[in-house]
């Protein structure tokens, strides 16, 4: 057996007892295992051992150590188990972020009954109003609560998301002002955003995929009504199809909701972190 | 602190004295193994349950560094440790427990 094949198997070993842990314990841990093995692989190169012997060495190592990542990994648990979540204080862009998702989402979730109930056309009583609430404001509240998220948490989301999440949002913004279609840039813009929102800690792994989803089941939606426009003009089919957007809707309450408190914050790795008392 | 403990802390005030401030796990894994007299690397899992805890207990501080640093390298990106004010008053106090152990030791044996 070769130095390689032994390091394998202790990577290996690394990604099962790591599998769940928080994705930034889990890098941090492949990470120094991995340089652990370079540095012993290299040290061996310099000493000119045989690879069978070094091989033997990263087994042994391996092996004995079992028992102390199994506790190691047990540890982890409890500490998450028993951590109170480093929370910041909410800052006033975090809280208006907030509301802005509460409001636009519940603005959407009405104005896409509304929308279903009235069919293609605008009505000319007070429904209108609750329409242009709901349809026009929401859909600027959710552009808002995006174009809020990538400025406040500017410094921990990849560029590619928050250009996404702004194409989305600016597209979205400007379909209520006639172009209709582009409407869908929103939901899938923020879904590429609120997944690297998540990835950094900010948002819920749960919420976000919950937002995904709802991101790509709502265009569909609006898919099927370009394809079939008639099916909005009887309510009866019309309110079913807007209903569709409605997990859209609904998930930007509750990432609205999580975020009232505040956001996570970055995780740092600097100081050595003390026993709580 | 454990003995293992007491080593990595021993073999990072060595290597600080040497000149090396911060150093990365398998170096600390290469001292302790020297300072123990041992034929063995220290185990993955008791090397790095061990610093997790010593860090833990405030002993040892880390850092990450660049990763591209590393990457220039073209080697993993290293977390380097190094011994804070605690971990030398630990030590201290380790290897004064030590000394005493080593003194009370005849007199020990004279009792039983």
């Amino acid at each position: 057996m070769n130095a390689e094949r032994a390091a394998g198997w202790v990577r290996r070993w690394v990604a099962l007892y790591t599998r769940g842990l928080p994705a930034v314990i889990q890098q941090e841990r492949r990470d120094e295992i991995d340089d652990d093995l370079w540095s012993h692989m290299q040290d061996a190169v310099g000493s000119t051992r045989a690879g069978e012997s070094v091989a033997g060495d990263i087994v042994t190592r391996l092996v004995f150590g079992m028992p102390a990542d199994v506790s190691w990994r047990l540890e982890q648990h409890l500490t998450a188990r028993n951590q109170v979540a480093p929370v910041l204080k909410p800052t006033n862009g975090t809280r208006a972020i907030a509301t802005m998702a509460i409001i636009g989402g519940i603005g959407w979730a009405i104005g896409l009954v509304l929308q279903g109930l009235v069919g293609r056309g605008w009505p000319a009583d007070t429904r209108a109003w609750l329409l242009m609430f709901g349809v026009v404001g929401g859909t600027w509240m959710l552009a808002g609560a995006a174009l809020g998220l990538i400025t406040e948490f500017q410094d921990r989301i990849r560029t590619r998301a928050s250009s996404l999440g702004a194409i989305g949002a600016l597209l979205g913004a400007v379909s209520v002002t006639g172009l209709f279609a582009a409407i869908v840039a929103l939901p899938l813009g923020t879904a590429a955003l609120v997944w690297e929102l998540s990835r950094a800690e900010v948002v819920g792994p749960r919420l976000a995929k919950a937002h995904v989803a709802a991101g790509i089941l709502f265009p569909i939606a609006l898919a099927v009504f370009y394809a079939n426009p008639v099916l909005l003009d009887d309510p009866a089919t019309g309110v079913p199809l807007m209903l569709l957007g409605w997990p859209y809707a609904f998930s930007w309450m509750a990432i609205g909701w999580s975020l009232r408190h505040g956001a996570p914050a970055a995780a740092t790795e600097s100081e050595p972190t003390r026993p709580r008392s | 602190m454990v003995p293992l403990e007491v080593a990595i802390l021993e073999a990072s005030a060595e290597l600080r004295q040497a000149g090396e401030a911060e150093v990365h796990g398998y170096r600390l894994a290469k001292v302790v193994q020297d300072l123990r007299h041992s034929r063995r690397l220290t185990a993955y899992g008791t090397l790095y349950k061990a610093l997790t805890r010593l860090q833990r207990l405030g002993y040892l501080a880390s850092r990450w560094e660049d990763p591209h640093a590393a990457a220039a390298e073209g080697r993993p990106r290293r977390r380097f440790y190094r011994l804070t004010l605690e971990g030398e008053a630990a030590l201290s106090e380790a290897r004064a427990a030590a000394r005493d152990a080593l003194k009370n030791r005849p007199a020990a044996a004279t009792v039983s």
